[in-house]
């Protein structure tokens, strides 16, 4: 085997994968049965709105027990096997910069009607143009630091006046 | 129908807004198919919303530019640096960096762009001859062969996506399962919203693309810090001798015919088109060791096969509504937004649309052969632009443009979610077109499989009907394929 520690992390990603997909298709399930509207939708020849749904939950759980098992199957052909690459210890820290972007969007997104679109994208775009270039080049001088700052900037009016101005879509 | 396109290519030549969008389309697309990290459905997805305002004709020739013109522009970083700008591109680098590391960065280059047109003109001829042919058939199609035409787009889809079929097929039911979500369209019934009024009105495809193309490449970039290319940056002689570039025509042919047939299989995309090319010229070359040491060869059949594919995406997407791949995918979105359903009716009602884009596609090859020629030099100085840049601006254009859908702040919160969403899925090698493929497909699906229902009440007649149990009996063999090949190699490997 080439890499362990890379199938390993293959698997317990494929097994992630099936149990979010399980639970999708569990909680869909409920929902579809707790709509009692689907039945009355359902008349002469027509299966009725709840046909399609609930065919594919049932093929979505199916195939989520499958990626389940493949993967289980997988994890314990790999138990006691040694990681024969350099098993990158702090594998976690690769979710912290785009689970900080994905927060950062949303509180973007709920804030732009509230507090304006130039306000919440300048601040925006200022804070990730920093934070991208510091996660590239490491700590900044201050001459950078400014050059990031004004790049910030002016992404927020070049974005504004393409959409504001130039093909008038209305903004927050 | 050559009537129409002469006179729609006329009435362009003399709209200058139709020009200047075309040529604009295109720079945008050879600039941000260049770039690493920004693939051709990214650049497709961000730049989308710009054409909201646009008339259709005008939006196809802004965004057929960029489509086109993105394709070429991938092979710029893959000679120059050896990432491909897009998908299409991988195969491009092998031979195309090892020339410019040799000091012929400009010919591989123009051999790159040279290639690019031939393919894509040949795609284009492709697509105009086969086009209304196959809507023509199309026309006569009921109810059961559109449910079985759905079914195969995507069956092909989870076949040919590259990686796992398996996966693929789950990610297909996933995004069918997502085309089901708000109101029923026969019955006005919500399924699966929650109790939720903008899940309600159902997922919009343009949030979920740019969602799944744009933001999670975003999300992709910025999971790894630090990274650094090694540019080539002697660029010296630009046109190859002529000696050198004569003979190597019938591989132009040969890559573009295999990159319009593959192009035109729904979901198959330029990645399995080029590698076929490349894979044929290695297979048919007297010395096929030469492959991957920088030959001009292994630029020309995939650079052919890649731009041919473009055309021969477009014809399911035209005459089915059927993606031929990710970006017709996002081009389906753009049509929905403007009124307009692809399928055969287009080819009768709307003969003006369709040669608009049949002149959009041809334009949009001839300006990029133009600014391919003059301008390289200068297009290949953008590959410095900063990260931090790119990347920021690109994550604004996501919200600003699924906002700019229905001027809706849920919009964006989907797109964000499915940013979330294809980033995991990536993780786990899971691919994401057929997400949006599923979305796309799913009301088709739903809507034909319930009138073939109503009418004839059973569901033998997919099986009695010659169309239909054709199409569902290939699809469900492409389906079983892998697992009989699998058989079959097992039982030959047992033989004694």
């Amino acid at each position: 085997m080439a890499d362990a520690g890379a199938e390993r992390r293959s698997a317990a990603g494929d097994l992630a994968g099936g149990v979010v997909l399980f639970a999708v298709s569990a909680v869909g399930a409920w929902s579809l049965s707790a709509n009692r509207f689907i039945v009355a939708g359902s008349y002469g020849n027509d299966p009725g709105p709840g046909l399609l749904p609930a065919i594919l939950l049932a093929l979505l759980g199916l195939f989520s027990l499958a990626m389940i098992a493949l993967a289980v199957a997988r994890l314990l052909r790999l138990r006691g096997t040694r990681n024969n690459s350099r098993q990158p210890r702090d594998a976690w820290r690769t979710f912290l910069v785009p689970a900080l972007l994905v927060v950062t969007l949303l509180f973007y997104a709920q804030s732009m009607t509230e507090l304006g679109f130039l306000e919440t994208t300048g601040t925006f775009a200022v804070f990730w143009t920093v934070a991208i270039g510091m996660q590239d080049t490491g700590r900044p001088d201050a001459r950078r630091l400014a050059i990031w700052l004004l790049e910030g900037a002016a992404i927020c009016a070049g974005i504004y006046a393409i959409f504001a101005w130039f093909i008038k879509i209305p903004l927050p | 129908m050559v009537g129409e396109i002469i006179n729609v290519f006329g009435q362009v030549l003399l709209d200058p807004t139709a020009l200047s969008l075309s040529v604009i389309g295109v720079l945008s697309g050879i600039i941000l198919g260049a770039l690493p990290g920004v693939s051709s459905t990214m650049s497709l997805a961000v730049l989308l919303p710009l054409s909201f305002s646009m008339s259709p004709a005008h939006a196809m020739m802004f965004l057929l530019g960029i489509f086109s013109a993105s394709v070429y522009g991938g092979s710029i970083s893959a000679i120059l640096i050896n990432i491909p700008g897009t998908p299409g591109a991988i195969i491009t680098q092998m031979d195309g960096y090892p020339m410019a590391r040799n000091g012929r960065a400009g010919e591989a280059l123009t051999y790159a762009l040279i290639a690019s047109t031939f393919g894509g003109v040949l795609g284009w001829l492709l697509l105009v001859v086969f086009a209304p042919l196959v809507a023509d058939a199309a026309l006569h199609f009921q109810s059961p062969e559109y449910a079985a035409v759905t079914f195969f787009g995507l069956t092909m889809l989870a076949y040919a996506t590259p990686g796992s079929t398996f996966k693929a097929l789950v990610a297909g039911v996933f995004g069918l399962l997502l085309a089901t979500v708000g109101f029923d369209g026969i019955t006005d019934v919500a399924r699966l919203d929650f109790g939720s009024n903008g899940l309600q009105g159902g997922l919009s495809i343009i949030p979920v693309a740019v969602g799944i193309f744009g933001m999670a490449e975003v999300l992709r970039n910025v999971e790894i810090g630090g990274l650094k290319f090694e540019v080539v940056r002697r660029i010296e002689r630009m046109m190859p001798p002529w000696k050198e570039m004569w003979p190597l025509w019938p591989m132009a042919v040969r890559g573009a015919v295999i990159g319009a047939l593959v192009g035109a299989i729904p979901a198959a995309g330029s990645a399995i088109g080029v590698t076929v090319a490349y894979a044929q010229e290695k297979r048919m070359s007297k010395k096929p060791e030469r492959y991957g040491t920088g030959i001009p060869e292994g630029v020309v059949a995939p650079e052919s096969a890649n731009n041919a594919c473009v055309g021969g995406a477009l014809i399911p997407m035209m005459t089915l509504g059927i993606p031929g791949d990710s970006m017709t995918a996002v081009l389906i979105g753009a049509l929905l937004i403007h009124g307009l359903r692809p399928g055969p009716a287009l080819f009768t009602d709307r003969i003006d649309f369709v040669a608009t884009v049949y002149v959009a596609l041809l334009l949009a090859i001839l300006l990029t052969l133009f600014f391919g020629l003059i301008g390289v030099r200068y297009i290949a100085r953008i590959l410095d632009t900063p990260k931090n840049v790119l990347m920021t601006s690109i994550a604004i254009l996501c919200v600003v443009g699924s906002y700019a859908v229905r001027n809706s702040i849920f919009d964006v919160v989907v797109m964000i979610a499915f940013g979330a969403i294809g980033w995991l899925m990536h993780r786990i090698g899971m691919p994401v077109a057929p997400v949006v493929f599923g979305l796309i497909l799913g009301p088709l699906l739903e809507e034909n499989i319930r009138r073939t229902l109503i009418v004839n009440g059973d569901w033998l007649v997919f099986f009695t009907r010659p169309i239909s149990a054709s199409l569902i009996g290939v699809a469900v063999l492409a389906l079983l394929y892998p697992a009989i090949r699998d058989f079959l190699r097992r039982r030959n490997q047992l033989r004694p």
